[in-house]
């Protein structure tokens, strides 16, 4: 009985050199770059055939000691491809979802455009909140950091320059007075 | 007498490897070996003639693995 060919159908296998037939039906060409890729640093590996109907991948160890046995490779290389596969269709899926969550950052950061406006009820979970209450979209004046009540953005310097005259002033004083006996 | 080696020919497929990359990749071997690039219909042709002591396929896998790691770049 003839084995089932897999998408990556047949392997031709040598001590050096292992050959990997890959469906690009299955594999999109961009796995495969991002497969072989990962195998750069340990082989040499050289793309050939057809990227419509059928892609050779050549994989020659560098160090062959170390290299392990040609099924182990292949193994590793076909696990890889599916790896690069999913990840390929997991950022197609998420494109939009990225953009927009970069493009919100990007407007935030400049900070002309409140992106996501904060609401009353935002912090406030909807289990607290009292029965038959309406959740109104009010948005919240967000300039109150401004006021600076705790004199946060006041410099040190300007901050201290005054506690330390307060400070000082009565110190002088005693020291005044103790000369005045003194010299009685 | 050691005969002078004559050098490989590397067969870059045009569908998986472009021109600007397999130049890019035959720079850096400028140094270590004589490269000569030629474009056609079915594909970029690279002759390496390495310098001593490296050997012609060492080269051009070196070669090979460049290429297709400009590749990925591009990609």
């Amino acid at each position: 009985m003839a084995k089932k060919k897999t998408a990556a159908e047949k392997s031709k296998t040598d001590n050096k050199e292992i050959k990997i037939a890959v469906n690009p039906k299955i594999y999109p060409l961009e796995a495969i770059y991002g497969a072989a890729y990962v195998f750069l640093d340990r082989a040499y590996v050289f793309l050939d055939g057809n990227p419509k109907t059928k892609i050779m991948v050549s994989i020659k160890s560098k160090d062959e000691e170390n290299f392990g046995k040609a099924d182990k490779i292949k193994s590793e290389f076909l696990n890889e491809l599916v790896n690069c596969s999913l990840r390929r269709q997991i950022a197609e899926r998420n494109a939009k979802l990225r953009e927009y969550v970069a493009g919100a950052a990007l407007l935030g950061a400049s900070g002309d455009i409140n992106v996501f406006p904060v609401t009353e009820t935002d912090n406030i979970s909807p289990d607290e909140l009292p029965i038959g209450t309406e959740i109104e979209e009010t948005v919240i004046e967000t300039e109150t950091w401004k006021e600076d009540p705790f004199q946060i953005a006041v410099p040190w310097e300007e901050k201290y320059a005054v506690a330390e005259k307060v400070e000082i002033a009565p110190a002088v004083k005693t020291e005044t007075k103790k000369k005045k006996t003194k010299k009685k | 007498m050691a005969s002078k080696s004559t050098g490989i020919s590397v067969r870059f497929n045009k569908k998986f490897y472009n021109l600007e990359s397999v130049q890019k990749s035959a720079k850096q071997f400028r140094s270590l070996a004589d490269l000569k690039i030629s474009d056609s219909k079915s594909g970029i042709d690279v002759r390496v003639v390495a310098k001593k002591p490296f050997s012609d396929s060492l080269i051009a896998d070196e070669l090979k693995n460049y290429a297709l790691a400009e590749m990925k770049d591009i990609i």
